[in-house]
Formats: structure tokens, sequence, C-alpha cells
């Protein structure tokens, strides 16, 4: 660049304006909701900005400089409209609403850095059978069909389960597919089979799912299906193994390239992605000394598992919080929290998540506390800061019988630009 | 010509000369001037022994670039150099953007990032139309397709 002639003419703010790798530098730091304005600037900058490369760059520099979330999604499960009430974490955040996917009774299943993996349910046909051929909205078969008994809202009707791959701040969505060869039976149990999402953008650009299923014959196995959106592909048989006793199926958590699954016995079971095998895992040696323990949380934090739990001979005022750090093969206790100077009602408290912080790596809990008050508590000083009052879950909801919201209903949301292959 | 005192004091150690595009000449030691990828490997195609000539920089803005690689290189603890950095890049936009355009030219990635989050604080809240008058940016859409872009990004202009 011969920058003598062209200071002439130009200020130093042309020549930025006009500089594709310093635009580049700059862009990389702006948060990504203010990218989709800076859009409609030139030619030049919607271009950077609508690069899947670009944005994967940007996605890792925002997770590498701000590893926590922007916001906590909760589900309002079953409700009719796809809106989420939200625990702020950082400054506000634009609440993400999944309405442009166009589908009733959004709910999260999994969240990992930036992408969500949702259901949507909606009704057969009340013909008082199970009958794929009768969808109401005309929607394709979907790959399960069962009825969840948990809610009163649906209780007894016969549902349908699309599954759907989004990234909330762009809008992006896919429609997952399952293979024909991967015969789901109709079983009444909710959330079957269940589906885990597998992404880590910092190492891979492509997200994996893996689906567990018990596997027909003989009954005591279970099977794995992983589709990869680089192949966009599922594979061709499934990986299995022996049932493990105590194995929470549902509570599966991806944390550094393996799906988790917490267990009541002493050890319990995780998949690793890539290598697809099954492995074991002691679990917390509390569990056997405290038989009663009553774990309330099983989450992920930048690369570590959290389990949280009371003891029912202890004070229920003590929290008992586990990590499993990246760098270290088994559990350790991190910290016994004495909740009792910030709570009102002990019976009447959730962890809604277990976050480590972005200065010091110490512990953040998110609680809800009684009438819907949430604060995040650090686990080093004890001091605790309020977030945000939640409002109380619909009348119909409360009538089921479910305590209010509780880990399974809090999901991790990261802003990003991330991405994913059609 | 302060900037270059404490460097030209030490007979010890090596001192290169940059010579600005207006014809000003800093001598800064050896080890804080190779901070700058540019002048890394201009000093190892001979300039060294020489003036090593910077034809897109200013005195001014070499002055500002010169006192950031002596700060450094200077063994400044951690949390000092973050209070100095964040004084150093608190400075109005044109002198920003030259800071921005010499530490690309002399490749000097830690002062660029600097300089790049320092324009992208400033920045990030702002509209379409404000970017174009801070970088002298022409908007080279139809206004059917800026339109249609709003449109599809509606959301965040909310």
């Amino acid at each position: 660049m011969s920058n003598k002639e062209l200071k002439s003419n130009l200020s130093s703010a042309d020549i930025i304006g006009g500089n594709q790798d310093i635009l580049m530098e700059i862009l990389l730091r702006i948060p990504a909701k203010s990218m989709f304005k800076f859009k409609c600037v030139s030619k030049q900058w919607l271009s950077v900005i609508s690069d899947p490369e670009f944005c994967l760059s940007h996605t890792r520099h925002k997770l590498s400089r701000h590893p926590t979330p922007n916001t906590l999604l909760l589900n309002n499960q079953y409700s009719s409209s796809p809106e989420f009430q939200v625990v702020p974490l950082k400054d506000a955040t634009r609440v993400p609403f999944l309405d442009y996917l166009n589908v009733p009774r959004i709910k999260i299943e999994r969240s990992c850095n930036g992408l969500l993996l949702c259901s949507s349910a909606y009704f057969l046909k009340p013909s008082g059978r199970l009958n794929d051929e009768s969808v109401v909205d005309g929607a394709p078969i979907p790959p399960a069909s069962l009825v969840d008994c948990s809610s009163y809202v649906i209780n007894g009707d016969h549902l349908g389960h699309r599954y759907f791959i989004s990234n909330p701040t762009t809008r992006q969505f896919k429609k997952l597919a399952f293979p024909s060869y991967i015969v789901i039976p109709k079983l009444l149990l909710p959330h079957y089979p269940w589906l885990f999402l597998a992404f880590d953008p910092m190492k891979s650009p492509y997200y994996k799912i893996i689906l567990l299923r018990k596997m027909p014959n003989p009954e005591t196995r279970y099977g794995i299906d992983v589709y990869s959106s680089k192949t966009k592909s599922w594979t061709q048989a499934p990986i299995l193994f022996p049932r493990p006793f105590g194995m929470l199926n549902c509570e599966g958590v991806f944390c550094n390239g393996a799906i988790y699954w917490y267990s009541l016995d002493a050890t319990a079971v995780y998949f690793d992605v890539d290598s697809k095998t099954v492995k074991e895992i002691a679990m917390p040696l509390m569990f056997k000394d405290m038989p009663l323990t009553h774990v309330i949380y099983f989450g992920e934090s930048r690369g570590h598992l959290n389990l949280v739990g009371f003891n029912n001979f202890s004070s229920l005022s003590k929290l008992y919080v586990w990590e499993k750090p990246s760098s270290h093969s088994g559990w350790l206790v991190r910290c016994l929290v004495d909740l009792y100077s910030i709570r009102e009602n002990p019976r009447a408290l959730s962890v809604l998540s277990v976050i480590r912080t972005e200065k010091e790596e110490e512990l953040m809990l998110v609680l809800l506390m009684d009438g819907g008050r949430v604060v995040s508590y650090n686990a080093c000083d004890g001091t605790s800061n309020k977030l945000c009052d939640l409002e109380p879950r619909t009348e119909i909801e409360n009538n089921s019988g479910k305590l209010d919201y509780n880990g399974r209903d809090a999901y991790q949301y990261f802003e990003t630009l991330f991405s994913f292959p059609e | 010509m302060a900037s270059s005192e404490s460097t030209t004091t030490s007979t010890t150690t090596k001192v290169l000369r940059l010579k600005s595009s207006d014809n000003e000449i800093f001598g800064v030691e050896e080890k804080a001037a190779l901070q700058s990828e540019t002048i890394k490997s201009l000093a190892e195609d001979g300039y060294s022994e020489d003036v090593i000539p910077l034809f897109n920089v200013e005195k001014k803005t070499l002055a500002k670039i010169v006192e950031w690689l002596n700060k450094h290189a200077s063994g400044s603890s951690k949390e000092e150099l973050k209070r100095w950095d964040a004084d150093f890049v608190d400075v109005d936009k044109d002198v920003l953007y030259d800071l921005l355009l010499a530490s690309n030219y002399l490749n000097i990635e830690v002062l660029l990032h600097q300089l790049a989050q320092k324009v992208a604080d400033m920045i990030k809240g702002k509209k379409p139309e404000e970017i174009r008058q801070l970088f002298g940016i022409k908007n080279d859409f139809t206004p059917e397709e800026e339109a249609e872009i709003r449109r599809e990004n509606a959301w965040a202009f909310e």
C-alpha cells in the first residue's frame, strides 16, 4: 500500500473503513446482536458478517474471552407460546423467542455453547389410540409418538415430537431427521428416546446428536446412535452397552467431548463422542457414605461437571457441591455451602445453574428462592446478589404437583454468530 | 527527542533507529522494537545497522508507538500495564485510527488487538448510518436492498 499518495486523499478513517483485515479485527469484538444491524452498513460489511468462517472466528473469540452464558433460559413447559423466562447473568440480553420455528409447545431439551436442541410437541388426532398416520397439523410423522403423563396440560393426549437444532441468536434452525433403521418403540415414556447435543466450537464447527435408546433384545442393553453434521449422516449401527444400574438416562450433560450421565450407583457411564466408546467413571465417594444424598443439580460449566446435593441426615441448609474438573478424572468436593443466611424457606430452594465465573474461576450458584427471587451466590466468599424475580409458573402447571423451576428447566444461553452447515 | 532518551543512554543494549514517513528518527532498544513483526523482518533484512524506514507512519503516530513499545518492554507488572494501556488508548478517534493503521502496518499484534477493542467499544451501539460516517463508508446498497436487510434483521433494530 503506497500510503503516501493515499494519505493525501484519504483520512485514516477512510483507509480503515476499506481495510478488510482491520475491519475483521474490529468486528470480532462486536457483540453478536449489533452485528445484525451492521449488515446494512455496506456490501463489504455484509459479506464479512455473513461469512460462516468469520462467524466461527467471532464465536471462538467470544467464547474464549467470555466463556460464561449471557442468560439462563427457563422452559415454560408446554405453554402454547414459544416464550421462555430469562435469568439475566450479564448485561441485559434480549430474550430470544423461538417464534421463527413456527411450531407449538417448544421445549429446550439441551443447550451447548450457543446451540439449542429443542422439541416441539404436537397432538395427534385424539382417537384414543396412538396412531402415526393421524397428525393433526399435517406435519411429517414424528420420530416418536408418546404420551407425557407428567403434566396436566397434555395428560391423556397423544403427542408427537419434532426436534430442531437452532442458534436463537441468528435464528438459524434445522429440523432433525431420523433414519428409518432406528426403530423407536411407542413407549408411554416422556422424552424417549433420549437425545443429547455435543457441540464445542472451540474444537470443531460441527455438532453431533447422540441418541440413547433401549435395545429390544435383550432388554438389558442400551444403544447409542450418533448423527454428525459434518457427514450429515447417522452411524450405521448402534454402539451397544449393558444397561448400567442406577443410570439416569435423561440426565446427560455434554462436557469436554463426552456425554456424562449421573448415576445413583457408585459408578456412572459416559460416552466419548469422538471415539464412540462408553466408559465408566466413579461417582463421588460421598454417595457411598451418605446414601440418602439427594442430588438436585447436575450440569456443566467451562469444561467442569458439577453435582449439587443435600444430605438428608444433615441440615437442609447445607448444600454439597462436587466438581469434576477437566484436568481430573474423578470428583472432588468443591465446597459445602451454608445457605442459612440467605434462605427464607429451606424447603423451597432450587439450583438453576452452577457457573464458573470468568475472572477468578470462582463458583457461582444461581438459586431460585421461595417466592420467585433468583440470586447468584458466590460459593467462595458467601456473597449473594439478586438477579431477577421470576413469574410463577402458570396455575395449571402448579396444579400438576410440580415444584417450581429447577436445574432441569434452566438452559445456558450463549449469544453467538455461529452458523452451522445446512 | 524525549522518547528516545531513555534508550540511547544505555551502551550495552543495541538500539534500532526508526525513521518516520516525515523523516524523524527515533532510537528504540532492539528488545522493544522487535515486538513489531514488521521491524523484526526489516532488521533481519539488514536494515539494523542503518536507519529502518517506516514509510507508512508519521512522526506523531510513531512517537506514540515507540512509547508503547518501550512501556511493554519495561517489565512493568501486569496490573500496571493494564492501567497504562487503558490510558494509552483513551484518545480521540483520529489518533485512534492512526494508531490502528500503524499497529496493523507494523504488525504489533497485542497493540492491534487493544486498539481494535477500543474501536469496537466505541461503535458497538451505533446505527449503520453513524458507522458509515465514522469510517467514511459509502452506502453501496440500493434503497430496496437496504430495506430488505433491515426487514430480515428487524428484531436487532428494536
